[in-house]
């Protein structure tokens, strides 16, 4: 629990890093008086305006992402399912560009309908093919993840071939990941069921355990296997479409922070790994986008695509790793 | 008291069929049959595991199963998976877990993926046989153990059960079943349980040999029985 705590302190500390961090600096001095003396400077318009949803937005997704990463390597008994490598990602940003395709007013509300209804096709197709229990072994089921997220990623290079030019670039940066525009005042809807999607996870927390222990003996043990599963892939779309509509696609997050998270605690107990893993998640993406904002001050660098050059070689690591530790 | 009545169990084929059997309070029953012939499936069945089933299945309370290997990648140690089986609350912790039969107090920190087999399976058979429930299902419990805790597991076994605990274990080490007091042995061929019986009377069947493929042979040892196994002429 003190690694929790202190994972939670480090969050509060890199928020007011991102807080002060960008094209215009704000010391944490400032930062403390514009807090105390609202109205009083242009700081206090850039903090609640610009930054302050900013990094909301990034908290709440690398919260979400954390958290569904960590669910996901658990109900499909798989340490490389993530909502990314599973096409529930891909299937939401598919839907997000055809509802900017189709350009139907208002967009900020059209958007993430748009990439909710992909993700639950995307996810209803994994359930689907979930059904057949060859396909998990071996990582099939990746496979075909993986495989649902190039399928839904050409059709959107497709969609985008056919926009103007204008909606291109809105669409691609988007997709990249980029934080910070109107989109991130979903924020509060995202974290609100984050906070509540916790809870579930919290109050079920002995039977994702016994889950761990292999599908026969968590029946045995008393637990509703199939409908845990359902429920908790259920909550995974909604948070991964949230997520998407707010940030485009963002890889690695949910599938680095488990990994990093079992590594600092050394247990795979949900319930610590439900609250650090996603408390991980959001350092990771809170990290990458505050690196963004220091590498350059007039273009902006979008985190997601960022945040994949530093998730790659974390995981790499972590999977070598893990090979070397083995028992053999 | 574990009762099966009319009890079939398919996938694609029929694995057993319509069979029944009574698991009293107290009893060590040994499952015995070749590969494939259905032990696993049954006590799977027998532990709400299978749903692929017809027939009445009665118990007080559900069966604790431990299956023969344990593949998962669990990422957690001993205690938790004794917190999992809820086996601090039971009544069997209370009364075993400082005698520690199979010698597992000092490995219970360890991730289990460290441990070997050995050493996983006496935690996993701990946790099993910490856990409340009064009728258990073993699916070779053996496997893997040495020597010295297989008879530690025999004695653990016979004790509990003359505290009123059942145990249907399926099992192809004869020489280990041979080592217990008043068991029964039910035998299990071409979708039936073909005979069933004492252990020693069940040995001793002429029809065994054409089952099993060996001829058992029962010597006389001061302790009851010794067993000894040929091919069939």
């Amino acid at each position: 629990m003190k690694k929790i705590f202190l994972l939670l302190l480090l969050n509060i500390t890199f928020i007011f890093i991102s807080l002060s961090v960008g094209a215009a600096h704000i010391s944490i001095s400032d930062l403390w008086s514009s807090l105390f003396n609202p109205h009083s400077s242009d700081s206090f318009f850039i903090l609640t305006e610009l930054r302050f949803p900013r990094t909301m937005a990034l908290v709440s997704i690398g919260l979400a992402l954390g958290f569904s990463g960590t669910l996901l390597q658990t109900l499909l008994d798989n340490p490389l399912s993530e909502p990314y490598t599973l096409g529930l990602s891909g299937g939401a940003t598919l839907g997000a560009v055809l509802a900017l395709m189709f350009g139907i007013k208002p967009i900020w509300l059209t958007l993430p309908m748009g990439a909710v209804l992909g993700c639950v096709l995307a996810t209803l197709l994994v359930l689907y093919f979930l059904k057949n229990k060859i396909l998990w072994k071996a990582n099939s089921i990746i496979l075909i993840g993986v495989m649902i997220s190039l399928f839904c990623g050409s059709f959107v290079t497709l969609i985008i071939s056919l926009l103007e030019p204008t909606q291109v670039q809105l669409a691609v940066y988007w997709m990249m990941g980029q934080v910070g525009s109107e989109k991130d005042l979903w924020w509060p809807a995202l974290f609100v069921i984050f906070v509540f999607s916790l809870f579930l996870g919290l109050r079920h927390h002995v039977d994702l355990d016994r889950i761990l222990l292999g599908e026969d003996t968590a029946i045995n043990l008393g637990t509703n296997v199939s409908s845990v599963r359902l429920l908790f892939i259920l909550i995974v779309c909604l948070l991964t479409s949230l997520a998407v509509s707010i940030a485009g696609l963002v890889g690695f997050v949910g599938l680095v922070a488990p990994h990093v998270s079992y590594h600092i605690l050394g247990t795979r107990r949900h319930y610590k790994t439900l609250l650090a893993s996603p408390l991980v998640g959001s350092l990771l993406f809170l990290s990458a986008d505050i690196l963004a904002r220091t590498f350059s001050y007039d273009i902006e660098i979008p985190s997601g695509s960022l945040m994949a050059l530093l998730g790659a070689p974390i995981l790499i690591y972590y999977l070598v790793r893990g090979l070397k530790n083995a028992h053999v | 008291m574990l009762t099966f009545k009319g009890l079939t169990i398919s996938y694609q084929d029929t694995i057993l069929e319509k069979i029944s059997g009574t698991l009293e309070n107290g009893k060590i029953v040994f499952l015995v049959g070749p590969n494939g012939s259905g032990k696993t499936s049954l006590l799977k069945a027998l532990g709400g595991i299978l749903q692929k089933k017809e027939g009445t299945l009665k118990c007080q309370e559900t069966p604790i199963y431990l299956a023969a290997q344990f593949t998962a990648q669990s990422g957690l140690s001993g205690h938790d998976l004794l917190d999992l089986y809820e086996a601090k609350k039971s009544t069997w912790y209370e009364k075993y877990f400082l005698q520690d039969p199979l010698c597992v107090q000092t490995i219970l920190k360890r991730p289990l993926e460290s441990l070997s087999s050995g050493e996983k399976k006496r935690v996993l058979l701990s946790a099993a046989l910490f856990h409340k429930s009064y009728c258990v299902l073993l699916d070779e419990p053996t496997a893997h153990l040495d020597l010295h805790h297989a008879l530690s597991l025999k004695n653990w076994i016979q004790e509990q059960a003359s505290c009123g605990r059942s145990f249907l274990i399926s099992n192809h080490d004869l020489h280990w079943a041979f080592l217990f007091q008043n068991t029964q042995t039910w035998v299990l061929f071409e979708k039936s349980i073909v005979l069933r019986g004492s252990t020693q009377d069940v040995f001793r069947d002429i029809k065994l040999k054409d089952i099993l493929g060996v001829k058992a042979e029962l010597v006389p040892h001061r302790d009851g029985h010794l067993i000894s196994l040929s091919y069939r002429e």
